[in-house]
């Protein structure tokens, strides 16, 4: 929990759930576990308020609780961790992948559920129903029954889950099948992953026949009218007490998959990346998602599942691979010689050169090409003498000398000494130049934080200098959504329009050109953070 | 100086030490034989001379952003996603200071706008101690009084009340620390202390009037000197 980590989880909080909700929650992040009384003493907050603040926390599964640690009297504690709050930068990735995925509806049930936090079954079906028909053709409406074949398809890749069952909270629901491994130990320090729920992919029997509803736009008397006949029509569809969350890993799981298969892309050709697509397919269900490697797979095998598309013939496969087994990059490797050669996919060795390309990358963007030349050189030689790195990569003595400065300074290459006596007299020392790459992809990972926070800023920075003319373009777009909604002359719509000036009209024009560079520079700095987050993530999984 | 128990990466620092020693005789002079490091003296980075600047010139611009369909979609589900959430009721404001006379934009926009219902969340995935407390209507008229009775001299009242919520095993969540453990069976007692707070702010203003009703039991608890040490009861 460093302290750029929890200044940009700050940062979205406000931006999203509100100043009260961003307060509770840094405490939070900075005070570890604590239970509501010491929240309300040190945040100073009406106690309403962070009921309320902790409600959606919870809610949105940012926080978690657990029974104290002092025994089961105790008060519960809640807890947070900056990873659940830093995925909120991904969500526009999580929607868009499902659409390109499972098209426009399963792009809105992963909207509404990322919006909502976890909802049931059936009132995620009716909310995407409305939505979609709102956006469909006068007359026509979205039946419920396409919308829960989507729900299924989502839940059957594993992209959609159920949310586990929680111990001490409430009354105890003995509607969904109890979870007997998790006994509710009061020293239970370790929450119950949605995994370990035994029916975390079953779609339960849940009968929702009907078809979407056109929301009418509502007239003042009839507004509360229809408010009071659609509480009055609350069904229960079978299914209450089971909600459904969204189950980021496995969207991490394919972000994996789809930068192995670009890289593959981009360093050979399509066909091999069609190869390595089949490959990371065929493997997607038997393989766990902390391991190294897929489960091996028959060149026979891969040659049946290819798609129809790339039709190559069998000895051309055969080549390809070999061809990709042989690369430096080290994506493919052969693991035995049954079946016409056992093949699998590094996925850690893949990470970690997909990292390593970021860290080269950012080197070369910031300090030129031939520090570049140097940062590589380092990595593949390891420790090096200054009179070494001069001498392989051929720059004068002056200007290597100059860049490893640069480089040493900037934390991003390190210096080892090796003594040759005891006293390490620097006469009798040797120094070494090396780079480590795990630290400094971390380092790296710590400034995209610190990037994201500042563009945040920035663009808060700038839509609080023109406020007034922001608030002033839309009290007018609102009156002339209103006069147009009851048919008004365009003589009446210009007159409103030039209520703005050009000058203004110019300054908001820039105004939105930079939020909309900022707003797309956080989009794009947060595809970094996910390969060296996974990196990261990788090594600690397998040095533990 | 030996370099023995300085971290790897300071030799730069190492140096500037070197050279402030030698600064007397004028000339950077080294301990060690400076030819080993494979730098001439002459070709010695400058010493710092301070923090290095904020916004420092950058000879390298940073690369432009990727533009394209997909990016240009998912900045409009980002804005689209932010604006949404900031509507939702799960956006708690702090308590908003309503503006004397409602702006006209505000008619407006709630016309266009949609209805924002009260969020209610399944109370069986909460700890119950996240329920607000609902107000039971009060029963006891007596307990009104008492609060009121007493002078205006606030520990006074403190006093009275913390004795009186003795009595249902309660805990003053800003004053006992020490009932930590009863939080959860505590609800009820904090629920009534609200309301007796709330109570006390609304009959303040009727202190003058209702002292006039003074009940004759509780006349000797009145007087000043039984307040410090003897509690009512």
């Amino acid at each position: 929990m460093t302290a750029q980590e929890v200044r940009l989880c700050g940062l979205l909080l406000r931006e999203h759930f509100g100043d009260v909700v961003e307060r509770v929650g840094t405490h939070l992040l900075k005070g570890g576990a604590q239970n509501l009384r010491t929240i309300i003493h040190e945040t100073g907050i009406s106690l309403d308020l962070i009921k309320k603040s902790l409600c959606v926390l919870v809610q949105h599964r940012i926080c978690t609780f657990s029974a104290g640690r002092k025994g089961p009297g105790s008060p519960t504690e809640y807890r947070t961790s900056c990873d659940h709050i830093l995925r909120i930068l991904r969500y526009p990735r999580y929607i868009y992948s499902a659409k390109t995925l499972y098209g426009d509806t399963g792009e809105l049930i992963i909207e509404e559920l990322l919006q909502r936090g976890e909802m049931t079954m059936s009132s995620i079906v009716k909310t995407v129903a409305d939505r979609l028909t709102q956006n469909m053709e006068e007359g026509r409406s979205m039946d419920y029954s396409e919308v829960s074949s989507a729900f299924s398809k989502l839940v059957e890749t594993h992209f959609l889950q159920r949310c586990p069952p929680v111990a001490g909270a409430g009354t105890k629901e003995s509607a969904t099948p109890a979870n007997t491994d998790k006994p509710a130990a009061p020293a239970n320090t370790a929450p119950p992953t949605a995994e370990s729920f035994p029916d975390c992919y079953k779609v339960p029997h849940v009968t929702l026949i009907g078809r979407g509803k056109r929301q009418l736009s509502p007239e003042d008397g009839e507004d509360q009218r229809n408010a009071k006949k659609a509480k009055m029509d609350i069904e229960t569809h079978g299914d209450e007490g089971i909600h459904w969350q969204v189950n980021f890993e496995r969207f991490h799981l394919h972000f994996r998959d789809q930068a192995i298969i670009s890289a593959v892309a981009n360093k050979l050709d399509q066909t091999s990346s069609e190869i390595v697509r089949t490959m990371l397919r065929m493997s997607e269900v038997t393989t766990p998602p902390t391991a190294t490697y897929t489960k091996p797979l028959s060149a026979n095998e891969i040659f049946r599942s290819l798609p129809t598309s790339y039709s190559i013939p069998r000895p051309i496969l055969d080549q390809y691979l070999t061809l990709l087994v042989d690369d430096p990059m080290e994506f493919v490797g052969k693991a035995g010689e049954s079946g016409g050669g056992m093949y699998v996919v590094n996925l850690h060795r893949a990470l970690a050169n997909l990292a390593r390309a970021t860290l080269e990358s950012v080197v070369q963007e910031r300090f030129g090409s031939r520090s570049a030349r140097i940062f590589r050189l380092l990595l593949r030689k390891r420790h090096l003498e200054q009179k070494q790195v001069e001498d392989f990569a051929m720059i004068p003595a002056k200007e290597a000398k100059d860049m490893l400065y640069t480089l040493l300074s900037q934390n991003l290459v390190q210096l080892q000494e090796i003594p040759k006596t005891p006293d390490y007299a620097p006469s009798r020392t040797f120094y070494l130049y090396t780079v480590n790459q795990l630290p400094t992809a971390r380092m790296l990972l710590q400034n995209c934080y610190k990037t994201v926070a500042n563009l945040i800023d920035r663009r808060l920075f700038e839509t609080k200098d023109s406020k007034r003319l922001l608030e002033k373009s839309q009290r007018i777009e609102a009156i002339l959504a209103s006069l147009q909604a009851s048919g008004a002359e365009p003589e009446q719509l210009t007159e409103v329009e030039e209520m703005i000036t050009a000058p203004e009209k110019q300054q908001l024009e820039t105004l939105r050109l930079h939020i909309n560079k900022l707003d797309s520079a956080e989009n794009q700095v947060d595809e970094t953070i996910f390969i060296l987050e996974s990196y990261v993530n990788s090594t600690a999984t397998a040095a533990s | 100086m030996n370099a023995s128990s300085l971290p790897t990466n300071t030799v730069i620092v190492q140096r500037r030490t070197v050279t402030m020693a030698g600064k007397g005789r004028g000339v950077a002079a080294f301990t060690f034989n400076i030819e080993a490091l494979g730098i001439g003296r002459g070709s010695m980075p400058e010493a710092r001379v301070g923090p290095s600047p904020l916004f420092p010139n950058t000879d390298f611009k940073p690369v432009p952003l990727k533009a394209g369909e997909d990016e240009d979609y998912m900045l409009a589900l980002k804005q689209e996603m932010r604006g949404t959430m900031q509507r939702l009721p799960h956006n708690i404001k702090p308590g908003s200071n309503k503006a004397e006379v409602e702006k006209y934009t505000e008619i407006y926009l709630r016309k266009t706008g949609t209805e924002d219902e009260e969020w209610t969340p399944d109370w069986n995935l909460l700890p119950k101690e996240l329920m607000p407390q609902k107000k039971k209507p009060r029963a006891k008229p007596g307990k009104k009084k008492k609060p009121v009775k007493i002078s205006v001299k606030e520990n006074e009242e403190m006093l009275n009340k913390l004795d009186e919520l003795a009595k249902k095993d309660d805990g003053n969540p800003a004053k006992s620390d020490d009932e930590a453990e009863n939080k959860k069976e505590n609800e009820e007692g904090e629920e009534i202390e609200e309301e007796e707070y709330e109570e006390e702010d609304i009959e303040e203003d009727n202190d003058y009037i209702e002292s006039y009703f003074d009940n004759g039991e509780d006349f000797a608890a009145d007087s000043d000197d039984n307040m410090d040490g003897e509690a009512t009861y």
